[in-house]
């Protein structure tokens, strides 16, 4: 059954209509790809009700494996915290690109936005997913686990979360824009995140020293993202 | 006219000599093989361009290199401005709204006051709050049309929209392709059915074993 045209006719050629184009500044393109990727977040929430249910279920899971014992739980609630990160991390790459190139709007993406600007917009979007992510979790184990975490948590929260963005935009993009490369994203993005699971778990850990993680996890997040800085314009290139 | 060659404006006249895309003994290798012979090809603002061929020919390849989004393997493209490579009725993500979904896209060519205008130019105007999800193909290939407008491309590379639209969204299409070029924009058009397109183009080529010619 069709359904009834209600379009309006197509409105004569008017020169109000005409404009001149208009250069647009990195900045503004980083903003509109960032507000661009929360309205589509807040229109589908699709990275919401994938990641949300996910660390919920795998911190409860977690607390019945490692309790009761209060010590024991203190302990692994680091590892607890960052391994559900790095896990939804797979899952929020996927939104960097995979998402696009189904719907068919990553080349207008491209044509419209430099490579340095949908880097910075996909990465903050990115960023700001892993942050949320990280801290529902983090909440989630205080919660469950009666483990506080360290004030140092909160660095490995920064830190950690940005360096597993700088690899997640890179791999996301990587990954779905080569058609035999699209299993590949978990292979290569845990490998790569291991170090933000390690530091970040001694640093979320009560009394561990956290000096030495906290500049590790500081360089790990400095290398990756200058990295992915670097590579990122040549994975726009077909 | 031979090896692909053309003249870049076929009414010195109008006030679309200006060139804005050229594209200079480029190639496209795949596997090896270059998909056509060097192509030369000046478009001037102002203009549309239809191109045709059969399946495999290269028109895709054709369009996303002269929108900037395949680097030829040989030759070289020029393109004074922005230009936008729009696949039937791609650009915009069916979670959205049709109004948030064209001005998400416009915004990022910092266009996003023009998102109403270029639904009333589409037909769409009273559609803003429908899913681009539950839009049918033709109607998503007025969205993508609405995308193009709005962000204002010197150069438009429009492959296949015809392929879903039906008769009149083909006249609206035409209307679209009429305001683009009044608006100065170069398009270049990819499909299987000219005929309706061919009233309003400057120009007409056509892939014929491995060479771009002119054609009619």
């Amino acid at each position: 059954m069709s359904r009834p045209d209600t379009r309006p006719p197509l409105p004569a050629c008017s020169p109000a209509l005409l404009t001149t184009r208009r250069a647009v500044s990195v900045r503004t393109q980083v903003l509109a790809v960032l507000r661009r990727e929360w309205a589509v977040e807040r229109a589908g929430r699709e990275v919401t009700v994938t990641t949300i249910p996910f660390v919920a279920a795998f911190v409860v899971l977690a607390g019945l494996a490692f309790g009761p014992a209060p010590l024991t739980l203190a302990r692994t609630s680091g590892g607890t915290i960052w391994l559900a990160v790095l896990v939804a991390g797979v899952v929020i790459a996927r939104s960097v690109a995979a998402a696009e190139v189904a719907e068919d709007s990553w080349d207008v993406l491209r044509a419209l936005t430099s490579p340095g600007a949908l880097f910075a917009g996909k990465l903050l979007a990115t960023w700001a997913a892993l942050v949320v992510t990280w801290a529902v979790t983090s909440v989630a184990v205080a919660l469950l686990f009666d483990a506080p975490p360290p004030v140092t948590a909160l660095w490995a929260g920064l830190f950690g979360t940005l360096a597993l963005a700088a690899v997640a935009t890179v791999f996301g993009v990587l990954v779905a824009t080569g058609v035999r490369r699209r299993g590949l994203l978990s292979a290569l993005l845990l490998p790569a995140g291991l170090p933000a699971l390690l530091a970040g778990t001694q640093l979320s850990t009560p009394a561990v020293p956290a000096g030495p993680w906290a500049v590790m996890m500081a360089v790990y997040a400095a290398v990756l993202l200058t990295a992915s800085w670097a590579v990122f314009p040549a994975l726009l290139e077909e | 006219m031979t090896g692909g060659s053309y003249d870049p404006v076929p009414e010195p006249s109008r006030a679309s000599s200006l060139p804005v895309l050229e594209l200079a003994g480029v190639t496209r290798n795949y596997g090896g093989r270059p998909v056509w012979t060097p192509v030369d090809l000046h478009l001037a603002a102002a203009t549309t361009t239809v191109v045709t061929g059969p399946n495999g020919s290269g028109k895709s390849t054709l369009l996303r290199l002269a929108a900037g989004l395949l680097r030829p393997s040989t030759g070289v493209r020029r393109c004074a401005g922005r230009a936008l490579y729009v696949r039937g009725g791609s650009g915009p993500r069916s979670a959205q709204t049709v109004s948030d979904a064209v001005a998400a896209v416009a915004g990022l060519a910092g266009c996003r006051a023009r998102t109403p205008a270029a639904l009333a130019l589409v037909g769409m105007h009273g559609w803003e709050s429908r899913r681009v999800g539950s839009l049918s193909a033709g109607e998503r290939v007025r969205i993508a049309l609405a995308v193009a407008w709005a962000t204002e491309p010197a150069v438009l590379c429009l492959d296949e929209p015809t392929a879903v639209l039906d008769e009149r969204g083909v006249s609206d299409l035409v209307g679209v392709l009429r305001v683009m070029r009044e608006a100065g924009c170069a398009t270049l058009v990819a499909t299987h059915q000219p005929e309706r397109l061919l009233s309003g183009a400057d120009m007409h080529l056509r892939f014929e074993a491995r060479h771009l010619v002119a054609a009619g």
